[in-house]
């Protein structure tokens, strides 16, 4: 053989041992050819997932590669440049302190382990669902703080624990691999909505800092169109569903392996209410205002509601008299004091619903 | 002999415009092309490259944090032949190392990694025009990169990793090459070459299963001068080059990827052993004096490259002029 045929031949022979990439049929992950190492997982059991492991992808940065803050620097609104009126913030009260958490911040930081009052609370958030969740950082009775695995499970958060390494979905709101595996998420209730209108709510409210200890372009939102770009989804989800657009923000509110959907644009401008009931008997409220930009929802006893309008951070009355807030807690009335209780429920975009929970039902306007 | 003067400064020069593909991913069009030869002759050249990326930029900012590492190692192969004065083939293939190290202070350093063949590129060189009398001429190439190396491998726990930590990047390129380079008239053994790559990248159809990557389109224009010099009695060639490097955002279902692409201005000194007349030593050292990144990314640190380069075959004797850095007296 020549040697310019020699030459040839080689390339020619390992260019076709390649698969020429065929696109798979599913949103399954093909089997891996051939592992790497290292020691990405920490103590966590390695193989022993709630999910299928296939679909629980790396991001990119690694764990701790976005770092998670622990008890932040706040400062007063008046000191609070860098946001916008229209900036989205996700709010928790407790023993009296508000506390304001920017979408500017956790964009770049994903988790803020945090004590506000004598609460112990993580609040969590998903640049790539959009979705903001509180959680307890009390696990079996002994505090804990969370940090970012720097894995995903259908595009969402996977957080783990520091005290067992253990990783948990925050959509699925449990955890999925580790020595606590099938262990719930205890939520504690946030309000997500914009800077402007939680200073309406919470005028003594605090705010966090910009002085996090970490270099970031707090500025800049990291992932370019993505907030409104419907066809950017940037690793695979499953349950394609096109009733609304991808990046609509919803509220969702679990019951069990079910969600049903409450668009925020279907609030309208004043404060509007849904009372429904789940097939189980469940009872609840769901209370938001497109132009405030919020939506929460609680569990009910059965009462009835009417919205209160103008006088945030109250948003309905019951038919005994009692005043409500944004947080269900009754601030005036026979059973002041008293809350309704939560009920799983958070904003999100439209498709990572659908990735959780295949064919919600959608409310698409109220009566 | 003045001929084989510049073919042989040519090669070396030629070994200065070593670069680099994407920010972390697999180490290719930059370093492709291996110098002119003469007809009928074999090239070997096998070279070990580190590419340091720990310095956080966001745009044009270095940003205060040194906590995330990326490093590629690469173990490249090039084989050369010379079919003509004016053909020559080189095949071009990789061993690929990606490595990422996360040291949060307060917390146990995480680290990962992937390793397996790479990607290769076939280029098919044709000498365009011998400029000056032959003390000059000007390269053009062209040829394919295919994807052997794996664009799925998974972390010690068996989840799959992202594009940029592939060994491979799964998808077929088109590679555009061309070089000019020049004997300086005043000093025969000092000469300047100048060299433009670009990378036109395909899709990997199968990323993550079901999704369609694409790494951005890549340009590098480099600039090189390098002299030969006698140093007692070893033959030394001293270089450096300016390299400006242009890397577009990915793709994902054609949709950007946040925090990817941007562009690279490197100044790199180099230095090379000719041992005999077949086989010389080469290393070199990239810094990077710009950086624009789009959003904000690890970028390059430093980049280390060494390697042994020989010949076979040639046809001319070994007799160059050259230009002693001290006088032996």
């Amino acid at each position: 053989m020549k040697p310019l045929h020699l030459l040839i031949a080689v390339f020619v022979t390992l260019a076709s041992c390649q698969d020429s990439g065929t696109p798979a049929p599913s949103n399954q992950p093909p089997a891996p050819s051939q592992p790497g190492g290292g020691n990405s997982g920490g103590n966590a059991n390695s193989s022993d997932w709630l999910i299928p492991q296939s679909q629980v992808l790396d991001g990119g940065p690694g764990k701790d590669g976005i770092p998670a803050l622990e008890n932040p620097q706040r400062i007063e609104p008046a000191q609070a440049s860098y946001l916008d009126p229209q900036d989205l913030v996700v709010g928790y009260v407790a023993d009296g302190e508000a506390v304001a958490y920017p979408h500017k911040i956790l964009d770049w930081h994903e988790i803020i382990n945090d004590k506000v009052g004598s609460d112990a609370v993580a609040i969590t958030y998903c640049p790539l669902t959009g979705t903001g969740i509180g959680w307890s950082r009390v696990i079996n009775n002994e505090e804990t703080t969370f940090g970012v695995s720097g894995l995903l499970y259908n595009t969402n958060l996977i957080p783990y624990d520091r005290a067992t390494d253990s990783n948990w979905s925050q959509m699925r709101l449990d955890c999925v691999n580790g020595e606590l595996k099938g262990e719930k998420v205890v939520t504690m209730p946030v309000v997500e909505t914009t800077w402007a209108t939680w200073q309406q709510m919470y005028p003594d409210t605090k705010v966090i800092s910009t002085n996090t200890g970490f270099s970031r372009n707090y500025q800049r939102y990291p992932y370019g169109d993505y907030r409104t770009n419907n066809d950017n989804i940037i690793f695979p989800v499953n349950n394609e569903d096109d009733r609304l657009p991808a990046k609509d923000r919803v509220l969702g509110v679990i019951r069990g392996r079910q969600a049903k959907i409450y668009p925020v644009d279907i609030f309208n401008t004043n404060p509007r209410l849904v009372q429904e009931v789940f097939q189980e008997g469940v009872s609840y409220v769901v209370a938001g205002s497109a132009e405030q930009n919020y939506a929460v929802a609680y569990a009910t006893n059965g009462q009835t509601f009417e919205p209160v309008l103008d006088s945030l951070p109250i948003i309905m009355r019951d038919e005994a008299g009692n005043e409500y807030d944004v947080f269900g807690v009754v601030v005036s009335g026979p059973d002041a004091g008293s809350r309704l209780d939560p009920i799983d429920s958070y904003i999100g975009y439209y498709f990572a619903w659908q990735a959780f929970f295949p064919s919600s039902p959608i409310v698409f306007g109220i009566e | 002999m003045n001929y084989l003067l510049a073919v042989i400064t040519l090669t070396l020069t030629a070994h200065a415009a070593w670069a680099q593909c994407c920010s972390g991913g697999v180490p290719m069009s930059g370093n492709i092309g291996l110098p002119a030869s003469d007809a009928g002759s074999w090239q070997w050249m096998l070279s070990y490259d580190v590419n340091v990326l720990r310095t956080l930029k966001d745009a044009n900012n270095t940003l205060d944090d040194d906590t995330r590492e990326r490093l590629t190692r690469s173990g490249l192969f090039q084989m050369g032949y010379a079919i003509s004065s004016r053909w020559a083939l080189d095949a071009f293939f990789s061993f690929v190392r990606q490595e990422r190290t996360i040291r949060q202070i307060g917390f146990s350093e995480n680290f990962t990694f992937t390793q397996g063949i790479g990607d290769a590129t076939l280029l098919v060189k044709f000498k365009a025009a011998t400029l000056n009398e032959g003390k000059g001429e000007w390269w053009v190439a062209a040829g394919p990169k295919a994807p052997l190396g794996a664009s799925d491998l998974t972390d010690d726990r068996g989840i799959t990793l992202v594009a940029d930590l592939q060994p491979g990047s799964g998808a077929w390129d088109g590679v555009l090459w061309t070089q000019l380079s020049h004997q300086i008239s005043w000093r025969p053994s000092l000469s300047f070459s100048s060299r433009i790559i670009a990378r036109l990248t395909g899709k990997n159809n199968n990323y993550l299963g079901s999704q369609v990557y694409e790494f951005g389109d890549e340009g590098q224009v480099m600039a090189s001068l390098s002299d030969q010099v006698l140093l007692g009695r070893l033959l030394l060639n001293p270089g450096v080059t300016t390299r400006l490097r242009h890397a577009g955002r990915d793709r994902t279902n054609g949709e950007f990827v946040p925090n990817s692409g941007g562009t690279f201005l490197f100044i790199a000194p180099s230095l090379g052993l000719q041992l005999t007349p077949d086989l010389s030593l080469q290393s070199r050292v990239d810094l990077p004096v710009y950086t624009q990144v789009d959003g904000t990314q690890l970028a390059p640190t430093y980049r280390v490259n060494v390697g042994v380069l020989f010949r076979l075959n040639r046809t001319k004797s070994f007799s160059p002029e050259i230009t002693p850095l001290f006088e032996n007296k």
